[in-house]
């Protein structure tokens, strides 16, 4: 087989372009946290690392199910497509309930976007992601409603190909704040 | 499809899943006995490291051809250089 880009170039020039704009936030963030490591080692210890950690592990095993549910649909076994996505869907649910129940400790404690340097990049870089999250998990769920039963035809094959892309993008993107917010010391 | 294609997916998962682990745990034990900076680097540096995992096989770059798999490759290591650099020598 010769080697080919999975989806259309589109999906791949947008992920390129996401990444460079997050690259900004990640060097700014961390611009910022040199002048103040304390300040910013103290505010990341009111985080849950325990809950940032399930995300992390809930996200990674999300991504695993949707790249298993391209292949199964290349070797043409829709019931597993299904089941596949279904899996990664539910997993996306959680990680957003996870996310609003740390939100929802944060808020509860007094904390917010206002309180401290560290806050206010930590609400603003886990909601624009959280913000992909949900994005795309809408259209996992619209690749979801294409494939009805039959072996998914080449069209739908490129739709679940893009929409796998865009949803390991929102997988990777954690893996970086994940250790930039929850892990990264001093 | 050969046998280690068919694993190589939980294989990956189950790679990422136990760098994450590590990732946090190292974190702990080099900030006690050795500089934080460097335990920071060793952070980003497995963070990255799962980047290019996910990217490789889940995204199947290792499977689409040189030029893109070039753009991403470079991405991740001058995006990884850059924020260790920021983090390593500023402040």
């Amino acid at each position: 087989m010769g080697r080919r880009l999975p989806g259309e170039e589109g999906i791949w020039v947008f992920v390129l372009g996401d990444l460079v704009v997050f690259t900004l936030f990640f060097g700014t963030y961390l611009y910022y946290r040199a002048e103040a490591p304390q300040d910013y080692d103290l505010a990341q210890s009111q985080l849950n690392l325990a809950l940032g950690t399930l995300n992390t592990l809930i996200l990674l095993t999300s991504s695993w199910l949707v790249a298993q549910a391209v292949r199964a649909a290349r070797s043409g076994k829709p019931g597993h497509v299904k089941r596949s996505l279904m899996g990664a869907i539910g997993f996306g649910f959680v990680f957003c309930g996870i996310k609003v129940i740390e939100y929802t400790e944060k808020f509860g404690l007094g904390i917010g976007v206002g309180t401290n340097d560290f806050f206010m990049f930590f609400f603003m870089l886990t909601g624009i992601h959280l913000v992909h999250v949900v994005i795309g998990l809408i259209v996992l769920v619209m690749v979801y409603r294409q494939m009805s039963g039959l072996v998914p035809t080449t069209s739908k094959l490129m739709w679940l190909e893009n929409g796998a892309t865009y949803w390991h993008l929102v997988d990777l993107l954690w893996i970086i704040l994940f250790a930039l917010l929850y892990v990264l010391r001093a | 499809m050969n046998r280690l294609d068919r694993y190589s997916l939980p294989i990956v998962w189950f790679v990422l899943c136990a760098a994450t682990l590590a990732s946090v745990g190292s974190n702990d034990r080099l900030a006690g006995i050795d500089s934080a900076k460097a335990a920071g680097i060793v952070v980003l540096a497995i963070a990255f490291g799962k980047v290019h995992l996910v990217m490789s096989h889940f995204m199947e770059l290792k499977d689409a051809p040189a030029i893109w798999r070039g753009i991403f490759a470079a991405w991740t290591l001058l995006t990884l250089l850059v924020l260790a650099g920021l983090y390593a020598w500023r402040g």
